[in-house]
C-alpha cells in the first residue's frame, strides 16, 4: 500500500473500526469538550480520560507506540503555545499544565479517530452531521491530491538530487516551488475538464 | 450513421500556438478509429474540442447534431472521456465516489447508482473495489477505474487518450482486451502503434494540428516512410 503513513491502520478490522463514523465523531467531540470543561476542577479527569483512551486503543488494534509517535509530531506546536504563557503577566502554572494535558488527551483521541475511520467514512460522517458541503468537498480534494502532491515533490527532489552534487542549492529549490505551482495549475485545469465531462456545472452533488 | 463528424476544426491556444489547423474527418457508429501522431500533434486538444470543452472554430457534429455552447452539456452525455493521466480523472476519495460522480451529477437515484458502480467495476474486472482509495491503486488499476468512470454514464462514444501509456506488457494486454470487448464507438489517440493497430478499423495520422492521411490499419502501418516522416517510426 503506497503512502501508508497517512491512513496506515484505517483499513484494518477491529470493534472500534466497525463503529459507525457518525457515532465516533460525536464521541470524539463529547470527550474533548468534557475534558476541557471538567478538567477545571481536578486533575483526576486526565487520569480517567487517559485510561479510557488506552482501553479504546487496545480494542482498536492500533499500536500504542504508533499513536504516541504521531502525538509527538503535533505536540511541539502545543508546547510552543503553552511556553508563550510563561512570559505573560498573568501566568497561572496550574492552567498551563492543564491546557497541555487537555491537548495531549484530545490529540490522542483525534489520532485514534482518524486511524480507526477511513477518510471517506469520516467525510460521510461529517456530512451526516450537517457540515457544510463546500468544506466536505474541499477536504475530499485535499485528501485525494495530497498523495499526488507528495509523489510530485518526491520526483522533483529525486531529479534535483541526481543532478546536484551534495546539497540542492536554495535557488534550485525556489525554482522547484515555482514549477510545482505551474504544474498544479495545469493539473487543476485537467481535473476541471474531467469533472465537466461527467456533468459538473458548478455544483457537486454528494 | 456518423457518430462524430469534424469539419475544418481550428483551435489556437491563448499563447498563439495553433493546435488544430483545419482538421476534418468522420467516425461511423460502432467503429474504432485510431488517431496517431507525435507528441504535440494536437490529439488531446482534438478530444477536448470534440467534447465541447474548448471553444473552437469549425464544426463538430455528434450523431448529426451540431455542437454549440447551448447543447454541449447534453451532447457530452453521449461521450465518455478517458484521460491520459488517471490522477486527473480520479478526483474523489474512493473508487465508488469516483464512478458515482457522473451518475450523481445527472441526478440518477441512489439505488440505480449502486447498480451502475457495481456493473462498471465488473466490466473493467475490478469487483469489490468500491471502498478502495485511488491513491492506493496501481497504475493499471487506476486506468481501469478511469475507464469505469467513463462507461458508468453508458456513453455511445468513448474517447481514449493514450490508454496504454506507461503500462507493463501484461497489464497493457489485459487493457487492450478490455477495450476490444467494449461495444461502442471508440476513438483512440496515442503513439502506441501496436495497440492502435490491434484495436482500430481505421487510422488517422495527424501532425502539427493537420490531418496527414487516413486509411485502414494495414495501409497506414505498412507505409514505413509515412510513419518515419511523421515521427512515428
Amino acid at each position: 500500500m503506497k503512502h501508508s503513513f497517512f491512513d496506515k491502520y484505517s483499513y484494518i478490522n477491529s470493534p472500534i473500526h466497525r463503529i459507525h463514523p457518525v457515532i465516533k465523531i460525536i464521541v470524539f467531540f463529547v470527550f474533548s469538550v468534557s475534558v476541557i470543561l471538567i478538567s477545571e476542577s481536578s486533575f483526576l479527569i486526565h487520569i480517567i480520560g487517559f485510561f479510557i483512551l488506552l482501553t479504546l486503543i487496545y480494542f482498536s488494534k492500533v499500536p500504542f507506540v504508533f499513536i504516541i509517535k504521531r502525538v509527538f509530531i503535533i505536540f511541539p506546536f502545543i508546547f510552543m503555545i503553552a511556553l508563550c504563557n510563561f512570559f505573560s503577566r498573568f501566568t497561572n502554572y496550574n492552567v498551563i499544565i492543564k491546557s497541555i494535558l487537555n491537548s495531549f488527551l484530545i490529540i490522542i483521541a483525534l489520532i485514534l479517530l482518524v486511524e480507526t475511520t477511513r477518510f471517506s467514512e469520516l467525510l460521510y460522517g461529517l456530512s451526516k452531521l450537517g457540515f457544510p458541503k463546500i468544506i466536505i468537498i474541499l477536504l475530499s480534494f485535499i485528501y485525494r491530491y495530497f498523495f499526488v502532491f507528495i509523489d510530485e515533490v518526491e520526483k522533483m527532489l529525486c531529479s534535483a538530487k541526481i543532478r546536484s552534487y551534495g546539497k540542492i542549492p536554495l535557488k534550485t529549490l525556489a525554482n522547484m516551488v515555482g514549477i510545482f505551482f505551474i504544474r498544479s495549475y495545469e493539473s487543476s485545469e485537467r481535473i476541471y475538464f474531467a469533472m465537466r465531462m461527467r456533468g459538473f456545472n458548478g455544483e457537486i452533488k454528494l | 450513421m456518423k457518430a462524430v463528424e469534424v469539419k475544418n476544426l481550428f483551435y489556437k491556444y491563448p499563447d498563439g500556438i495553433v493546435a488544430l489547423d483545419g482538421l476534418s474527418f468522420s467516425v461511423e457508429e460502432n467503429e474504432t478509429v485510431g488517431i496517431i501522431g507525435p507528441n504535440g500533434a494536437g490529439k488531446t486538444t482534438l478530444f477536448l474540442c470534440i467534447c465541447g470543452i474548448f471553444d473552437f472554430k469549425g464544426e463538430v457534429e455528434i450523431f448529426s447534431e451540431k455542437m454549440s455552447k447551448d447543447n454541449a452539456v447534453e451532447l457530452r452525455k453521449k461521450i465518455g472521456f478517458v484521460f491520459q493521466n488517471p490522477d486527473d480523472q480520479l478526483f474523489m476519495p474512493t473508487v465508488f465516489d469516483d464512478i458515482a460522480f457522473g451518475p450523481r451529477q445527472f441526478g440518477k437515484p441512489k439505488q440505480e447508482i449502486q447498480e451502475i458502480v457495481k456493473n462498471s467495476l465488473k466490466a473493467v474486472g475490478l469487483i469489490d473495489y468500491e471502498k478502495r482509495a485511488p491513491h492506493h491503486l496501481s497504475l493499471g488499476e487506476k486506468k481501469r477505474v478511469a475507464l469505469a468512470t467513463a462507461i458508468a454514464l453508458n456513453p455511445e462514444i468513448l474517447l481514449l487518450d493514450e490508454p496504454t501509456n506507461n503500462l507493463d506488457p501484461a497489464t497493457k494486454r489485459e487493457f487492450i482486451d478490455l477495450l476490444k470487448n467494449l461495444s461502442c464507438t471508440k476513438i483512440v489517440a496515442g503513439h502506441d502503434l501496436e495497440m492502435i493497430k490491434e484495436i482500430s478499423n481505421r487510422v488517422i495520422v495527424i501532425n502539427k494540428g493537420k490531418k496527414i492521411i487516413e486509411g485502414t490499419s494495414e495501409e497506414i502501418f505498412e507505409n514505413k516512410q509515412l510513419l518515419f516522416q511523421n515521427r512515428l517510426a
